[in-house]
């Protein structure tokens, strides 16, 4: 099953991404905005990564869903942490839980990509179709 | 994309055409796009249209929801759109009008140089130039500012950099608002801003932001021309970044907090980016107070930005910046939400003038002109993509009675950056760019393809229409010799 896809957006980065839960389709969100943002070229050891934990709450399952990857951004544009494994996941409506482990970027290991400026409302939703989950989300690049 | 635009685009004049509020209950006044027929046929392939539309709901707007020839679609305001709301009746701001990289904007530096001098040390200029500009993802600045400096910054924007001997005073005097807009508060900057705008002062960013070396090939008007200094066979240079990090967090703040104001307010727009609280609200006020912090941000940026590439001019031709003539024609911001007066149905008003993706285009005589423009109106300089070419054009009387004093801000783009990934090849663009003896240097080939001249629709025609719509005027047209991108 294809976790997200990009879709085409003439100035930005639009893109669906596909859960069987919600846990998945925040997973996948994850992986999507960090495929647009770097590409790895070698591994670092996990010895090396730092652990980030990640509590939001939120009204609508867009804004929980927002409030998540605002935060993974944060972390990648202010401190240069790369998303290398989400270790625990824990989302329901209204709030989330999770522990990430971050990778410091070094050109050497990662291929810096686009740069996010921000995750947009614009077209953003979530929405449960026969029981998978799916959402659109717009990234200004 | 497939499907057609499918609303009405009626015909003004050959280079306006309108959409009327009657097309959506709830636009308060008519979309107007800029553009030729050619232009048109493209603006109708994606959503840009529908956006024009939707901003016309926002309360208090006047005169029309505009949007120039290069207009494309983007989230919330379509890029390329205009907006004016009357403060006194009601009238918002919207964050969303003004985008997340707040104050991206340009600056035209010329040289005494021509192009047979630097013909033979372009290569050496341009590695110089990569080198000393931090470009793309994560880099830091060669600039040092402490958390003092930053509040510095945020309240007198490109005068940090004069006072720290990066530049001098005339630079202030050639840049739009001279560098730093009144009424910043750094209090109303949140920290995570603050720590994501850290240490990037003099990086240049990526995707469409660079630094290009150009050469000016042709002169429309002589006497602006010898005004702006620039003359033919001439080498310029041209910056174009915005308020990195700082920028983009304020605006996501902001919009968060506008969000709120939409219950709060009772104020209905069809589009969550387009969210807006009135512009004298505490929720408007703040918004105007951070985000003025983020365009002075901005302008020191770019003011650091142009030392660097001074300094690199110093060293590549052994001689001073001074010597070398290396003055700056002018700076524009092309995304900011500003209070200006502007004459709406033949009386002054106080308008809030969103520009997503414009650039001001203030005529002859506007008393917030250097002297050295009053004559000719101001500088507007219009970027084009990295293999054709670029404009210096001159603001009119007609775009302040059409269009609250602004025009275009550049190309517009084209074609999605998945189709450019599917349609362009690196080594093919390389060496296509060498052919026209163009040097690039780029921190990563996806940037270099997404943002490959096919991508873009010709600069020319986009200049064509707003010159003959009268908001601007052709002064100059630069093409490009050395690339530098993020």
């Amino acid at each position: 099953m294809k976790r997200f896809e990009f879709i085409e957006h003439t100035a930005d980065v639009a893109v669906r991404v596909y859960g069987g839960s919600l846990k998945e389709l925040f997973t996948s969100a994850a992986l999507a905005m960090f495929a647009v943002l770097v590409a790895k070229k070698k591994n670092k050891p996990e010895a090396s990564l730092t652990e980030i934990s990640v509590e939001k709450k939120a009204e609508s399952l867009e804004d929980l869903l927002k409030a998540w990857l605002d935060e993974l951004l944060f972390h990648y544009s202010a401190k240069g942490h790369v998303l290398r494994r989400i270790k625990a996941l824990n989302v329901e409506e209204g709030q989330m839980q999770g522990a990430v482990l971050m990778d410091c970027f070094d050109p050497e290991h990662y291929e810096a990509k686009n740069e996010i400026k921000a995750v947009t409302y614009h077209g953003l939703k979530v929405e449960n179709i026969r029981n998978r989950w799916r959402a659109y989300i717009l990234f200004d690049v | 994309m497939s499907d057609l635009w499918q609303g009405p685009l009626e015909k003004i004049d050959d280079h306006r055409w309108r959409i009327p509020k009657s097309y959506k209950a709830g636009m308060r006044v008519d979309g107007v796009i800029y553009a030729d027929e050619k232009l048109l046929k493209d603006i109708r392939h994606d959503k840009a249209a529908e956006q024009v539309a939707n901003v016309a709901f926002l309360p208090g707007i006047v005169g029309a929801s505009l949007a120039m020839p290069d207009i494309h679609w983007g989230y919330g305001f379509p890029i390329g759109g205009v907006a004016a709301t009357d403060i006194e009746r009601g009238g918002v701001v919207s964050p969303g009008g003004v985008g997340f990289d707040i104050n991206c904007g340009v600056r035209l530096v010329r040289t005494h140089l021509t192009l047979a001098e630097v013909r033979p040390k372009l290569k050496t200029l341009v590695a110089g130039l990569f080198s000393a500009i931090p470009s793309g993802v994560g880099a830091h600045g060669a600039i040092k500012a402490t958390a003092k400096d930053e509040a510095e910054i945020l309240l007198k924007g490109a005068a940090w950099a004069v006072r720290k001997g990066y530049g001098v005073a005339e630079d202030l005097e050639m840049t739009e608002d001279r560098g730093a807009m009144e009424g910043a508060d750094p209090e109303a900057v949140s920290d995570r801003a603050y720590e994501r705008g850290k240490a990037q002062s003099g990086t240049l960013g990526s995707g469409n932001h660079f630094c290009e070396v150009q050469a000016v090939e042709e002169i429309y008007d002589e006497e602006t021309a010898e005004v702006f200094g620039v003359r033919a066979g001439q080498v310029a240079v041209m910056v174009h970044s915005g308020s990195r990090g700082l920028g983009y967090q304020v605006c996501d703040d902001s919009i968060q907090t506008m969000l709120k104001c939409l219950t709060k307010y009772d104020i209905h727009v069809p589009d969550r980016q387009l969210a807006c609280a009135p512009v004298d609200s505490p929720e408007g006020g703040r918004y105007l107070a951070a985000m003025r912090g983020a365009a002075n941000y901005a302008w020191n940026n770019r003011q650091c930005l142009m030392h660097l590439v001074r300094s690199v001019f110093e060293r590549v031709f052994e001689t001073s910046w001074q010597k070398l003539g290396m003055s700056l024609v002018y700076d524009v911001a092309h995304n900011i939400a500003k209070i200006e007066d502007h004459a709406v149905e033949g009386r002054k008003r106080r308008l809030c003038v969103h520009r997503k993706g414009a650039t001001r285009a203030f005529g002859p005589g506007h008393p917030d002109l250097p002297s050295k423009y009053a004559k000719t109106g101001q500088p507007v300089i219009i970027p084009g993509d990295m293999g054709r070419y670029s404009y210096l054009l001159a603001g009119t009387t007609t775009a302040m009675e059409q269009t609250f004093g602004t025009t275009c801000h550049g190309a517009g783009r084209l074609k999605s950056r998945q189709e450019a990934k599917r349609t362009v090849d690196y080594q093919k663009l390389f060496k296509e760019l060498e052919a026209k003896g163009i040097v690039l240097m780029a921190s990563s080939r996806a940037t270099v393809v997404e943002e490959a001249p096919s991508a873009y629709k010709d600069v020319n025609d986009v200049v064509e229409v707003v010159h003959r719509a009268g908001i601007a005027r052709r002064v100059a047209r630069m093409r490009p010799m050395g690339v530098i991108k993020g």
